[in-house]
């Protein structure tokens, strides 16, 4: 079972909202408990005295940027952990514990933070809306899960055989990746819808300290989510969930691109043919079990036998299977950099929004040249003179 | 909401043109004569001051309103600093004239591209210190282009960016671009 939660983020990046002191002030006083100071040490580090730093965890003080930036820095958070609006899905997801999606602050952060900087980029326009199929939802067989994932592959021209670069495969769909480090025993990943003015996004993100099958398998199931409109249904229940990974392993390992590599290995023993089709679709080993199972490759008998037998690293090498790691954190969907670092060479974002949208991806180094002010910038100071 | 009129104006524009020696035209240009400066662009025109002459305090000058930003323009202020980046102060005097322009219905004065489009977000009407120019231009100047093309000469003297290598080829390009007002 993987660790999921998805939602939806609507608000307008623009909208007026109400300031509440009181709900940053609380956010204040978590972080600084977090980074473990007291009120005066804070004060101290700011420059304030710690009757300021109490009446400002009260919401009682007046706001001042100089000082919430200042606050931020010292206690090693963003910016936007204070003043963004947070995911309402996820807030809703977390609180609800009735349902299957077990998620954890991390991923709530990462997910908010994630989906503020894809939101900000469509609305910049950026980037463009992604092109989901309409008719696409939740499939209730796993015969209808299966047919779904032909679908979607014949509809981005993918054939049956391996995928490599996902990341770059979902976003032709509009669903855009962030690779994070949730730790090792973190939650899988989660996925939110983002609207903008000019359309809507999906965004994922994935625990990048997993195992990359296990990565591979996450960021495909949030996909699942995403085609099929769910990411913000509460609705979501255990049994949609099995289905939303059925499509995600028939995606990943299509039967026929799977009988093929198996046939290609016909004097190899079982356990070897599986190892060969582990390598090549990138599965963790218990997905390859499954999934040979699944399309009858394989009996139960050489499943059970499989399934007690896991295989080591220097099994694949033995074997001459290489294995390219993918979704290595950090990372960020090629089409996400992409408009990030085009926003930065036409001059519409600054280099330090850059560096911190590409989240260690990139440095301020690797950056391209900055274009300068055209003749068409220019243009615009001629403009609105009223003749 | 009505057209927006009085200007709320950022660091870059204040400096290049009391640099340039032509302060005189933000106040002949500027609508009703004055313009609003946010308290956060004050304190990095003080910082200008310290490094360029020919600055003047923003206290000594009458046709400057500063302002003190309320908690709704610095929430706004700072959720534009979101989108501008950076740990530190930097883009704090642009994110308040964006915020002030936003909730007091006033034109953004602002040079920074990276601001522009973040005030085009937000809804804002912007102008930058070359519009000033080119409206003295046609009311100030009697459309005089050497009296305009002297004062882009200036501000290029002050290290102010502008693809064009002098006044006279800016004004001669416009005039052959049909821009001129």
């Amino acid at each position: 079972m993987f660790d999921t939660c998805s939602g939806s983020l609507s608000t307008n990046l623009c909208d007026n909202r109400t300031v509440d002191k009181g709900a940053l002030g609380e956010r204040l006083a978590q972080a600084r408990e977090a980074a473990g100071m007291t009120q005066g040490g804070l004060g101290q580090a700011v420059g304030l005295d710690r009757t300021a730093i109490t009446r400002l965890e009260n919401g009682e003080r007046k706001l001042s940027a100089v000082e919430l930036v200042a606050i931020a820095k010292v206690l090693g958070r963003p910016l936007s952990d204070f003043v963004s609006t947070p995911v309402p899905a996820v807030v809703s997801r977390r609180s609800d514990t009735a349902l299957a999606h077990d998620t954890t602050r991390a991923l709530d952060m990462e997910l908010d933070g994630f989906a503020s900087d894809v939101r900000a980029l469509l609305e910049m326009r950026l980037l463009v809306p992604g092109e989901r199929p309409v008719n696409a939802h939740t499939p209730n067989t796993h015969e209808a899960a299966e047919q779904m994932a032909r679908d979607v592959r014949q509809r981005l021209g993918l054939g049956d055989g391996p995928l490599s670069d996902l990341g770059e495969i979902f976003q032709r769909l509009g669903l855009h990746t962030y690779s994070a480090s949730l730790g090792e025993g973190g939650p899988d990943g989660g996925c939110v819808e983002v609207s903008g003015t000019s359309g809507v996004l999906g965004v994922a993100v994935i625990n990048g300290d997993a195992p990359p099958g296990r990565r591979r398998m996450t960021l495909t199931h949030e996909f699942g989510h995403w085609l099929c409109g769910d990411a913000y249904d509460r609705q979501t229940s255990l049994g949609s969930e099995q289905m939303i990974n059925s499509f995600a392993i028939h995606f990943l390992a299509p039967r026929s691109g799977l009988q093929n590599v198996w046939n290609e290995h016909p004097t190899r023993s079982t356990r070897d043919r599986a190892l060969a089709v582990g390598a090549s679709f990138r599965l963790s080993w218990s997905a390859v079990v499954s999934q040979l199972r699944n399309v009858n490759i394989i009996d139960w008998e050489t499943h059970r036998y499989l399934s007690g037998n896991d295989p080591r690293q220097g099994d694949y090498v033995r074997l001459g299977f290489s294995w390219v790691d993918e979704l290595n954190r950090p990372y960020v969907s090629p089409g996400f950099a992409a408009a990030c670092v085009n926003g930065f060479v036409s001059g519409q974002l600054t280099s330090d929004r850059v560096i911190e949208l590409l989240r260690g991806t990139l440095a301020e180094d690797d950056l391209p040249q900055q274009e300068l002010p055209s003749h068409d910038d220019v243009r615009k100071s001629f403009e609105g003179h009223g003749d | 909401m009505t057209e927006p009129e009085r200007w709320v104006m950022d660091t870059s524009t204040y400096t290049h043109l009391c640099r340039a020696g032509h302060s005189n035209l933000i106040k002949e240009i500027a609508p009703g004569g004055v313009v609003v400066i946010p308290d956060a662009v004050n304190v990095e025109i003080e910082n200008g001051r310290q490094l360029h002459s020919g600055i003047p305090a923003v206290s000594s000058i009458g046709w400057v309103e500063v302002a003190v930003l309320t908690d709704e323009e610095v929430w706004t202020q700072l959720e534009i600093k979101v989108q501008m980046g950076g740990q530190s102060t930097t883009h704090l005097g642009e994110c308040a004239v964006i915020a002030c322009a936003h909730h007091r219905n006033m034109v953004a004065i602002i040079d920074e591209r990276a601001a522009i489009a973040q005030a085009k977000l937000w809804g804002v009407t912007t102008r930058d210190t070359l519009w000033i120019v080119v409206e003295a231009y046609k009311e100030l100047f009697d459309r005089d282009r050497d009296r305009a093309a002297r004062v882009v000469d200036d501000l290029l003297a002050t290290d102010m960016y502008l693809p064009f290598a002098s006044g006279d080829s800016l004004f001669a390009w416009a005039y052959e671009e049909g821009l001129l007002p």
